[in-house]
């Protein structure tokens, strides 16, 4: 078992978002948490990445305990996280942004070329402030900034926010081919219907911050069941 | 006395003497153009702590005057007291001072950050605590190592004022690599613009900003450190500093270390126009309405002229 997040209950000050959550990601696997706005998934990812503390509850990865370790510490437990809005540094240039994600370290190996075989357009923009680039390039530019770290599991937060569709194909296929060529498990938040159906192998639900139904095998590519827990 | 700087080499008074003979008789007015860079490079030293602290971290330092005054005294009485030769006790002037401001940023600064007017107070506290410790401690005065290296030949004018000028570019051109072509560099300004996400990268951000800030502080001190032999070493010396070194970081703009190259220039042109003209007082007044022209007219500082000369430069080729 890759990632086990069980009893989990996490919040903001007095406001709790997450209830009880449970639920699990096999090494390799593809996995979407899917739910509306405002339903609890990001607080899901910034806690496993570390960036909320729960309140109660356990995350274990590869049977390692990562509550209470930094996201820092988690980085370098070859966790990678792509947040959502992109976050990229605005003022760093391109390479720039690629190197701060060489950070995790580890080996003295230089990976941010490696990534531009998967996105060329980030080649030809190395030198260019990450701030001034469209909403879709700046997605790539997080996507690669967070493979650079060479993670084994990759969180990623709503790739489809803010990008046009045909990019969103282009990264949807891109998140895939990553999974299928290096073995990454992938962790994804998402509320759009063809990012879901094409990338995920297997979704939860998340609905007032609980974990309510489990989507497996061909269910996935059934849009009246996903959009039951998209649909407002 | 004997300095120990090194005499040799390009950059000696006697090469820097024949260089300024060179241009005299050809009608330069010399004595003038060693004043502009006696002024040019008293506002890149004054700033160039600043623009770490201030300009990179967003932390007003109302301290900054004191630490450049602390350099000051490490090197003064490394030399006085310790007997260590000047350029080792430069070096230990900025790291002494580098150390001290990695404690601050420990035990208060981390504290204050995002806390614009709380640190503004703190920091001025502290430079209150530090001016009075020091004249606790020393006394009103320390007494002076002299200046060396004496006059350019054939001019009145301190031959060490000339040399500072490309000590203050030296100094410059370190930080901007430090800043843009090292690994901590690009962690330290990733940390600074969204330390949140520079976390998640695996960028232990607690040390970026500790690292940082002892930088900045050490640059202040290296500032006093290289003013130590031709200033009047007082407790309260920094505050001589301190209005160009604000103005210099304000003006500068948003890209600080190349902001604080343009300002140097412009300012310490200006500096040198009006104080030779009118005198010290009414040269800071200069400095402070073009600090006002400036911000009224480029709110991104001199960099955003930089910046959009450069693109429209760009969009024409």
């Amino acid at each position: 078992m890759s990632l086990e997040i069980s009893d989990l209950n996490a919040g903001y000050g007095e406001t709790p978002i997450l209830r009880d959550v449970e639920f699990s990601v096999d090494d390799g696997e593809i996995v979407g948490i899917v739910g509306r706005n405002g339903v609890g998934k990001t607080t899901l990812l910034k806690s496993i990445m570390g960036l909320l503390e729960p309140e109660t509850g356990s995350i274990t990865y590869n049977s390692e305990e990562l509550t209470g370790s930094s996201p820092d510490e988690r980085a370098k437990r070859s966790i990678g996280y792509v947040p959502q809005g992109r976050d990229v540094f605005p003022d760093l240039t391109v390479k720039e942004n690629l190197l701060v994600g060489e950070s995790v370290g580890g080996d003295d190996e230089t990976r941010y070329e490696q990534v531009y075989d998967y996105f060329p357009i980030l080649e030809e923009r190395a030198d260019q402030d990450a701030g001034t680039m469209s909403g879709g390039q700046q997605q790539m530019l997080a996507i690669a900034r967070a493979l650079v770290g060479d993670p084994d599991l990759l969180l990623v937060d709503e790739p489809s926010e803010g990008v046009q569709p045909s990019i969103v194909q282009s990264i949807t296929e891109d998140l895939k081919q990553i999974n299928e060529e290096f073995g990454t498990t992938i962790l994804f938040v998402e509320q759009n219907l063809s990012v879901i159906q094409g990338l995920a192998e297997r979704c939860y639900a998340i609905d007032h911050g609980t974990i309510v139904d489990e989507i497996t095998g061909d269910a996935v590519s059934e849009r009246d069941q996903l959009e039951e827990y998209l649909v407002v | 006395m004997t300095s120990g700087l090194g005499a040799t080499g390009l950059l000696t008074p006697l090469f820097i003497g024949d260089v300024l003979g060179g241009l005299d008789s050809i009608g330069v007015p010399v004595t003038q153009l060693l004043q502009m860079a006696d002024s040019i490079a008293f506002i890149i030293l004054a700033a160039i702590g600043l623009t770490v602290i201030f300009g990179m971290m967003g932390v007003i330092n109302l301290a900054h005057g004191e630490f450049i005054m602390m350099g000051a005294y490490i090197t003064t009485l490394s030399v006085n007291v310790v007997g260590l030769p000047l350029p080792v006790a430069m070096i230990l002037g900025a790291l002494g001072t580098a150390a001290f401001g990695a404690i601050i940023e420990r035990t208060i600064v981390r504290r204050l950050y995002g806390r614009l007017l709380d640190s503004m107070i703190v920091t001025f506290g502290l430079g209150l605590i530090l001016t009075q410790g020091t004249r606790i401690i020393f006394g009103n005065s320390l007494q002076s190592i002299g200046t060396p290296f004496g006059n350019v030949p054939g001019y009145t004018y301190s031959a060490y004022r000339v040399l500072l000028l490309f000590a203050a570019i030296a100094v410059l051109g370190g930080a901007y690599l430090v800043f843009t072509r090292t690994e901590f560099g690009i962690q330290a300004r990733a940390t600074i613009q969204d330390a949140e996400t520079a976390r998640t990268m695996g960028v232990d951000t607690d040390r970026m900003y500790t690292v940082t800030f002892a930088i900045g502080s050490g640059l202040a001190g290296l500032t006093g450190a290289l003013y130590a032999p031709s200033a009047t070493i007082v407790p309260g010396m920094g505050q001589s500093f301190l209005v160009e070194s604000f103005v210099t970081v304000v003006t500068g703009g948003s890209t600080v270390l190349l902001g604080t190259t343009l300002a140097g220039g412009v300012l310490g042109t200006i500096d040198a126009i009006f104080s030779n003209l009118y005198g010290n007082f009414i040269g800071q007044i200069a400095l402070l309405i073009t600090a006002i022209i400036v911000i009224r007219l480029l709110p991104d500082g001199l960099t955003g002229l930089a910046h959009t000369i450069r693109d429209k430069l760009g969009e024409r080729q």
